[in-house]
């Protein structure tokens, strides 16, 4: 066909040319005639073809209409189809792919491209003790599951996501977080991560979690950007690492329980360890921790160690310490150490291959020392261990000139680190050649009253000519629960001085404080009976204090966690945001919200926080509640988002109440940063209802339709402020009553809608007596006195239960 | 100044400046090659036929005097903005057969600019469209059973804001 004529822009084709007479179409003279006479046949042909609906028998077969003239588009080969995609936006690209297969097969990798794809899954081994899974399972009603089979399914699940995901080719960041309990029980896993690591992309991929190097290879990936790994299971290739040249990230994990390497198994361990921070000359971060990544057995540790060392010779390892010894690498700025003492314990032989031996914290302490001007950013974890006199002797520990970011974490079952003397002396020291110190955070520092007065008055002088400083503290993890030790407490109401009985200011640096609420028991301050069972925290009122004298804060963390989560979170919720007096600068807030199951490290199946959001406020006080929903599908955590959903159901956790044994995010750049999280029982903030029982034959209530309408009488009941606790005790025994999901969201609703915060104690006019515990809506009370009010209705009613 | 000549696969003959022959990165390493002296032979350029080179050397002309692109342009700059100069934009209102093969002879050519124009004015007809518009404006058979569009909607949807 010959070139088609030129158009005016009111007349151009919408494609090609149109059947028409040959000669008339080469005509291009302007005849206006032969244009309206062309125009009309263009009409004729979209009537007549365009518009026809495409058989399904096209569909079913890719059939091309016979009819059709084909498309000048399709003259284009695919790889100009890539540069004309990369103008579109997100939303014309997803268009794209619903076009037709081959514009879908040049989009879909342009559309993975532009998000930052995080691929996460977090297989914690621990979890699968049975023991703690049943514990923690029936703490919230979920069925224990006596078999393990539903795992596997959930692995199978997950690759169906991965499989969503492209099955992997364009993912950026893998964390991979498999105990090595989980590998033996559960080889599938081992299926599906070759499958996913078979496709990742060697360009593409840029970060790497991962527990067990012999499930990838990490050295094909030479983009790579960030590798967190678990030293132990490095083997001998890892000695043999090529450079990795945009490596700038590196977190080891060493295993340094009892299980961990001794001997020549650490001594092996350590020259891995060399061998890989000098495979990466321009590393920024190294970090070292404590094993996170799932804890290799003792028999896989010692196998795998002991083919290595007899593969490679005494002197190769050595080499690799003396390399290690005089390696400087010029871009390194953060340093986190974790537990200096285990390399204190250990000795491997000198360099020179003589039979004395040195410490191993020696050679981590002369790479300190040469990178100590250079560093920006330092954490030292569990550094009590070098500050006995011994040490201190031995090793001059360094401070950091220009330091911006210093951490100090102590062990938690220790007294009076900070009447340490060796620990005081650093300390000062740290603040005489820090000029730059913007951020000293001090973790699990003890919280009795001589810290209280450490940190009050005394010991502050060190501070007097520091300016801009951020203070961090944060308290042990069991602290005195003495109302007259506990910081939190006084932190709170302000720090009391014993001795003239007076509310002490906190330092004028004071910028920040981080205050972890875990197993904070206000038992002297409220309903002791209640806290004690049922393990979650009030603050009363006065506690608000902190934030009318701490006006200048800027920002207020409340980590919670504890069992009855949305009940403490609403309640902390309110109690920064909504009524106190918060300072006029506070701009951000961060609030964490209880994950109802999930364990974190498996070290006991405590509860782990996710932070749900960080809200940063244009004027104070002002905060959505969450979208809460009480109707039956659309019931989920309001964590999480629609995108979350999606996940979710991908993988399966809404079938399964053990999903949460994984958790799968997925983190998108461009357009947001969204995680999905998916727990065990997910359905807990609604739709577990398992624990609703009959109070007499104890058995559980099964029906749906009973629990729906009790769920939906008692929703009436908080809606309309009519409130009748013999109702509860009609269906369940108090202790089940406050752990019911459906009274929690009744009461949060309830809340939600400013209806409790007329809840009053009145009796309604006109009532007999006895009506005493019957409430109505009276929008002159506080937020205060109804939360108290209710508390204590809760007591009350919980001892009548009993 | 002077001028060479190119042999379209319709074996037309076009004489063309040295300097507007050279936006092509082809014809100019080609002249390279060759020690620059073509006056007397015609380049073949069997892949553009002489329609679609006219509309080439126009753009070529108009263009001389732009400066080279840079060699490693990053592509994340280019794709950013879909932003046609006016004359350029008259230079593409032209029928989609010669849109697209324009977009072939600028590749097979090696101008970059003109590429990014055509490139750009595609992506602009496809803005703001439903997959149905799509199809009809470049004719497109959809070969999609209603099932897989359905699975690519959802597989995708994460990616919608």
């Amino acid at each position: 066909m010959s070139a088609p004529p030129s158009l005016s822009d009111s007349e151009s084709w919408p494609w090609g040319e149109p059947v028409c007479d040959e000669d008339a179409a080469n005509n291009n003279n302007g005849n206006i005639e032969l244009r309206r006479k062309l125009r009309e046949l263009e009409i004729e042909w979209n009537r007549s073809v365009l518009e026809k609906p495409p058989t399904p028998h096209a569909y079913m077969f890719g059939l091309r209409d016979p009819n059709k003239p084909k498309s000048p588009c399709e003259k284009l080969p695919a790889e100009l189809l890539r540069p004309i995609f990369e103008y579109l936006r997100t939303e014309d690209l997803l268009t794209a792919t619903l076009t037709c297969s081959s514009w879908l097969a040049e989009a879909t990798p342009l559309l993975y491209q532009r998000f930052d794809y995080t691929f996460l899954i977090e297989v914690h081994g621990q979890i699968f003790d049975l023991r703690t899974y049943r514990r923690v399972l029936n703490q919230y009603g979920v069925p224990v599951n006596e078999t393990y089979s539903d795992t596997a399914i959930i692995y199978k699940r997950y690759w169906n996501l991965i499989s969503n995901t492209n099955k992997g080719k364009f993912v950026r960041h893998v964390r991979l977080l498999v105990g090595q309990d989980n590998k033996q029980n559960f080889p599938d896993i081992q299926f599906y991560m070759g499958r996913l690591f078979a496709n990742l992309s060697t360009h593409n991929l840029r970060a790497i979690e991962i527990g067990n190097s012999s499930l990838l290879d990490i050295s094909r990936f030479q983009n790579l950007n960030k590798l967190a790994i678990s030293v132990h299971s490095l083997d001998r290739g890892f000695i043999e690492l090529p450079t990795l040249p945009n490596l700038a990230h590196i977190i080891v994990a060493w295993d340094l329980t009892r299980l961990g390497p001794t001997g020549d198994n650490m001594d092996f361990v350590i020259a891995v360890f060399c061998g890989l921070v000098i495979s990466a000359p321009t590393i920024r971060h190294l970090e070292f921790h404590s094993m996170i990544y799932g804890r290799p057995t003792e028999v896989n540790l010692n196998r795998r160690i002991s083919k290595a060392v007899a593969a490679r010779s005494y002197e190769a390892r050595l080499q690799l310490l003396e390399k290690f010894d005089n390696l400087e690498l010029p871009n390194l700025e953060e340093f986190g150490f974790s537990d200096p003492g285990h390399f204190l314990r250990h000795r491997i032989k000198f360099l020179d291959g003589s039979e004395e031996s040195f410490q191993v914290f020696s050679l981590f302490h002369r790479f300190l020392c040469r990178h100590r001007d250079q560093l920006k950013s330092v954490k030292w974890n569990a550094m009590d261990s070098i500050f006995d006199d011994e040490t201190s002797t031995a090793f001059q520990i360094p401070t950091f000139r220009n330091a911006r970011s210093l951490c100090l974490v102590f062990p938690n079952d220790l007294d009076g680190q900070l009447e340490d003397t060796s620990f005081l002396r650093y300390l000062r020291k740290t603040m005489d050649d820090s000029e730059d110190l913007e951020n000293l955070q001090l973790h699990n520092a003890e919280c009795n009253e001589e810290f209280t007065r450490w940190a009050g008055r005394d010991e502050l002088a060190m501070f007097e000519n520091v300016t801009n400083l951020k203070l961090t503290l944060k308290v042990p993890h069991g602290f005195s629960l003495e109302p007259n030790e506990n910081l939190v407490t006084k932190l709170l109401g302000g720090v009391y001085n014993y001795r003239d009985g007076t509310y002490w200011d906190f330092p004028p640096f004071l910028k920040k404080l981080s205050i972890n609420l875990r197993n904070f028991s206000a038992k002297q301050d409220f309903a002791t009976s209640l806290v004690t069972r049922l393990d979650f925290a009030i603050l009363k009122p006065k506690f608000v204090n902190l934030f009318h004298w701490y006006k200048s804060l800027k920002s207020f963390k409340v980590r919670i966690v504890q069992t009855l989560a949305a009940w403490q979170g609403l309640v902390m919720r309110r109690l920064p945001l909504q009524k106190c007096a918060l300072g006029s600068d506070l701009k951000k807030v961060c609030i964490w919200e209880v994950q109802p199951i999930h364990i974190s490290n498996g070290n006991g199946g405590h509860l782990h926080l996710e932070a749900y959001d960080e809200v940063v406020l244009d004027e104070p006080l002002l905060f959505e509640e969450p979208p809460y929903s009480f109707t039956g599908e659309d019931a989920l955590p309001w964590s999480m988002n629609d995108h979350c959903v999606d996940a979710v159901r991908q993988c399966g956790a809404r079938e399964d109440p053990t999903a949460g044994k994984c958790r799968v995010s997925l983190y998108s750049k461009e357009a947001r940063s969204v995680s999905y999280s998916c727990s065990s029982n997910f359905g807990h903030s609604g739709l577990t209802y398992t624990r609703v029982e009959d109070p007499t034959t104890r058995k559980p209530i099964d029906s749906k339709a009973e629990i729906e309408h009790l769920k939906r009488k008692y929703l009436a009941f908080a809606r309309y402020g009519v409130f009748q606790p013999e109702d509860f005790a009609k269906i369940n025994s108090g202790e089940f009553l406050l752990d019911a999901p459906w009274f929690q969201l009744a009461y949060m609703k309830a809340v939600q809608e400013d209806v409790l915060a007329g809840w009053r104690k009145k009796k309604i006019p006109g009532g007999k007596r006895g009506d005493r515990k019957k409430y109505f809506f009276d929008p002159g009370s506080t937020w205060q006195d109804d939360v108290e009010f209710f508390v204590a209705e809760m007591v009350e009613l919980c001892e009548n239960l009993k | 100044m002077s001028t060479i000549k190119l042999l379209s696969s319709d074996n037309a003959e076009l004489a063309v400046d040295k300097e507007v022959a050279e936006r092509s990165i082809l014809i100019k390493n080609m002249l390279e090659d060759v020690g620059g002296d073509m006056s007397d032979q015609a380049i073949p350029i069997p892949n553009v036929n002489e329609a679609v080179l006219r509309k080439v050397i126009e753009w070529c002309e108009h263009h001389k005097s732009d400066p080279p692109p840079p060699a490693d342009e990053d592509s994340d700059s280019r794709k950013k903005s879909t932003d046609i100069e006016e004359w350029d934009q008259k230079f593409m209102q032209v029928d989609q057969e010669m849109l697209f093969e324009i977009i072939l002879a600028a590749n097979y050519l090696d101008i970059k600019p003109l590429l990014d124009v055509g490139c750009k004015t595609v992506a602009n007809m496809i803005k703001g469209k439903s997959p149905e518009e799509i199809r009809k404006t470049f004719n497109i058979q959809n070969d999609f059973t209603p099932e897989e569009e359905d699975q690519i909607r959802r597989e995708n949807e994460w990616a919608e804001e």
